[in-house]
């Protein structure tokens, strides 16, 4: 009789227990990297006497075995991987997207410069002496110089601004790397004493995967406790962490004072400042250095309006110093071959470099390959390429994060309807164990009070 | 397949953006009557459009030359016209003058002519255009008469190019030193000072031969004046070509860069039909749960 009380009593618990599993999900529905928890639950044997024994032997109620988070830890490690790809993809993808501006608009661009320069001298050449031709050449000119020097002024903009970036990374990469240090010793005290630290696995791997989209590190983990490595260096060790450096241009990135390969965002960061950009200034230069050296060649052979021989056109080494002589004003202007004011020759042959080849490419930097128009159409559409492939990359990379996230989802977001059925069952199993608890009680009055009577 | 509240939550809320992106993308298309609004739209076809338009900008800037050399010729072809005509009239009055009818004063007057005959022809020699001497290259002045006939001031051969096309440059200048017979012994101008000495004097027989040469230097003018004809046919016809490339290379970019209107117009109708469908669908959806029916 009193064993019947004893099994009521355990259902009870047993189910309050379940409503309270019930109500955390319920409460951390929308909570970022919340796996689902489900009681544990087993028939509690017999403990001692001859019910534990021989034909009609039966249990003592239920027991609660532990509170069991539902994930499922390979979709974890394929989701850190996808993460680290994300992180690395969006960063090229900022960075090209708005890197594929710096030739101009597709309209009015740095193409549409060298045409009015070669059509502004061409106007030298049909009125040698006017001065406001002569001007307007010199002004072509100036557009054309000041559109490469800004084109090479927005990728010194978007080196520093990656610089700033990396730098807040970094500080990122080393708070959670502390996070996660200290989540791995409340972890493990809690196991010491004998807990399910559910929740403290929860928050550690959201912090894993912040590290992992940011650094592409790689995660072991042993006896509870993670480690995480970033390109060979460890970063977490069980409690304790070790701090990430950047610095330098280009940036190196350390880890405890040893140089460190990332991967994700930081590493993303890294080679875009040591190779993309580094490139693309160097296309620019041989754009410049080719575009100067051919009109001054051009001009150097002229004399100018007074009779004077030709002084340098274009001063300055790369694309971020290109600009006019300033020495040069309309009557240095160069048209002349004979040395008379009315001859344009000069002008002509000026007007002429559009169809030399005059500009170098990287793969034969001593031999100039290619016409300026043609330099300039190679970058519009290398830069195009890379920034529609970035594009591209990002969203084949999105969507892998997306379906892994919605696989780790059916095994462990939280379902609202799934977890009201559960209250119910909880709560139906509860008024059947109250239910067991009354039937005892009547079953005691009518012994206690009723027999003898 | 297990479905849970975040999920389908996360999985609208991708619709939605996916949705409202193609309908952002396709209003942008029809604000800007653009398909390529940067390189990256679509990066083969923006870097042929460049291209294309750089070759626009040359068929633009050699129709510029073109319309310029045209001129020079024009200009030259009329100067030669009266050129002509002036020598012709020299000849005729050289014969006239060994007319043994003509007394001292007839031949004073025929001489008299003559000189003004060379001073026009000085006149035509110097022609300007925009205050460059067609006939004396890189000069305003392509002659100075002299009391005896006049002297060259141009540099000979010297040439005033203009661009017809990506590969030919074409002279626009006639070169005066051979136009006017400076290039012989007997230019056009000492021809005729001596022709008017030769008649005063009454010296038929000198004039005659003056007369001969005078012939001579006509057939250069004319040869000159065949010369810039033909310059100015091949100008029309490059021209022409410049016209028809100048429009092409336009309606190819166009073709290139340009939104097909009713396309895009038909596109923009679809995505904000499925973006409408899209929202509805999610209003409708997300409104039911167990939670509506426990009691």
């Amino acid at each position: 009789m009193m064993q019947s009380l004893g099994i009521g009593v355990s259902g009870l618990s047993a189910a309050q227990r379940g409503i309270e599993v019930v109500s955390h999900n319920i409460a951390n529905v929308n909570t970022p990297g919340y796996s689902r928890q489900r009681l544990e639950l087993s028939a509690a044997f017999p403990t001692v006497g001859p019910r534990a024994l021989g034909p009609g032997a039966y249990g003592t109620g239920v027991a609660i075995t532990g509170v069991r988070q539902l994930r499922d830890t390979l979709l974890d490690n394929a989701a850190r991987g996808a993460l680290s790809n994300q992180g690395s993809k969006e960063e090229i993808e900022r960075a090209m997207s708005s890197i594929q501006h710096i030739a101009g608009s597709l309209d009015d661009g740095l193409s549409t410069d060298l045409s009015r320069l070669w059509s502004a001298l061409s106007d030298v050449v049909a009125n040698p002496q006017g001065i406001t031709a002569r001007s307007t050449a010199l002004d072509a000119a100036n557009r054309l110089a000041a559109t490469l020097r800004s084109a090479s002024a927005s990728i010194e903009h978007l080196a520093s601004d990656s610089a700033t970036r990396l730098g807040g990374y970094v500080s990122q990469v080393n708070g959670l790397a502390t996070q996660v240090a200290s989540l791995n010793a409340s972890i493990l005290n809690v196991t010491s004493a004998g807990g399910t630290p559910n929740d403290f696995v929860d928050q550690r791997n959201v912090a894993l995967e912040q590290l992992a989209k940011l650094t592409g590190g790689e995660v072991r983990e042993s006896m509870g406790s993670v480690d995480v490595t970033v390109g060979g260096a460890i970063v977490v060790s069980g409690v304790r962490s070790y701090a990430m450096t950047a610095s330098g241009v280009p940036p190196v990135i350390m880890v405890d004072g040893g140089a460190a390969t990332a991967g994700g965002s930081i590493g993303a960061l890294t080679d875009l400042a040591t190779r993309g950009l580094d490139q693309l200034r160097q296309r620019l230069d041989l754009v410049a250095n080719g575009l100067r050296d051919a009109m001054n060649t051009a001009h150097a052979s002229g004399t100018d309006l007074d009779g004077n021989p030709a002084i340098a056109f274009f001063t300055g080494t790369g694309a971020a110093n290109l600009a006019v002589n300033n020495n040069l004003g309309p009557r240095q202007l160069a048209a002349s071959i004979s040395g008379k004011p009315a001859d344009g020759n000069n002008a002509q042959a000026m007007a002429d470099v559009r169809y030399a080849k005059i500009i170098a490419t990287l793969a034969s930097p001593g031999a100039p390959t290619l016409t300026a128009s043609d330099a300039v159409a190679d970058i519009v559409s290398e830069l195009g390429q890379r920034a529609a492939s970035a594009q591209r990359e990002l969203d084949a990379s999105n969507a892998t994060v997306s379906s892994l996230d919605s696989q780790r989802q059916q095994t462990s977001g939280v379902s609202i309807d799934e977890e009201m059925t559960e209250l119910l069952k909880y709560q139906r199993a509860y008024e059947a164990a109250a239910r067991i608890i009354t039937a005892s009680d009547q079953m005691l009055d009518t012994l206690i009070n009723r027999v003898g009577h | 397949m297990r479905i849970t509240d975040s999920f389908r939550f996360t999985n609208s809320q991708a619709a939605i953006q996916n949705s409202l992106a193609r309908l952002n993308s396709v209003q942008r298309q029809v604000a800007t009557g653009k398909r390529i609004l940067q390189p990256s739209d679509a990066p083969l076809d923006a870097s042929l459009a460049t291209r294309l338009r750089a070759e626009h900008d040359d068929a633009v800037r050699h129709l510029r030359s073109l319309s310029d050399a045209r001129a020079w010729l024009s200009v030259q072809d009329s100067a030669l016209q009266s050129a002509s005509t002036l020598l012709t009239r020299a000849q005729d009055l050289s014969i006239q003058s060994r007319n043994a009818s003509n007394g001292n004063n007839g031949r004073e007057a025929i001489a008299a002519e003559l000189d003004g005959i060379r001073e026009q022809l000085a006149l035509v020699a110097n022609t300007n255009y925009q205050g460059q001497s067609v006939f004396g290259a890189f000069g305003t002045q392509a002659i100075s008469l002299t009391p005896t006939g006049a002297t060259f001031n141009g540099t000979a051969g010297a040439q005033v190019q203009r661009r017809v096309s990506d590969s030919q440059l074409m002279p626009v200048n006639s070169d005066g030193s051979k136009v006017f017979g400076f290039d012989t012994a007997d230019d056009m101008f000492r021809v005729l000072a001596r022709l008017a000495s030769n008649v005063r004097a009454g010296d038929d027989t000198a004039s005659a031969a003056d007369t001969g040469v005078l012939l001579a230097r006509a057939g250069t003018l004319r040869d000159a004046l065949g010369d810039v004809g033909s310059r100015a046919a091949l100008v029309d016809s490059a021209a022409s070509r410049h016209e028809d490339d100048k429009v092409t290379i336009a309606s190819r970019v166009s073709a290139i860069e340009d939104v097909d209107v009713t396309e895009a117009a038909v596109k923009l109708a679809q995505a904000s039909q499925s973006y409408e469908a899209i929202l509805a669908m999610i209003a409708k959806s997300q409104q039911v749960s167990l939670l509506n029916f426990l009691r």
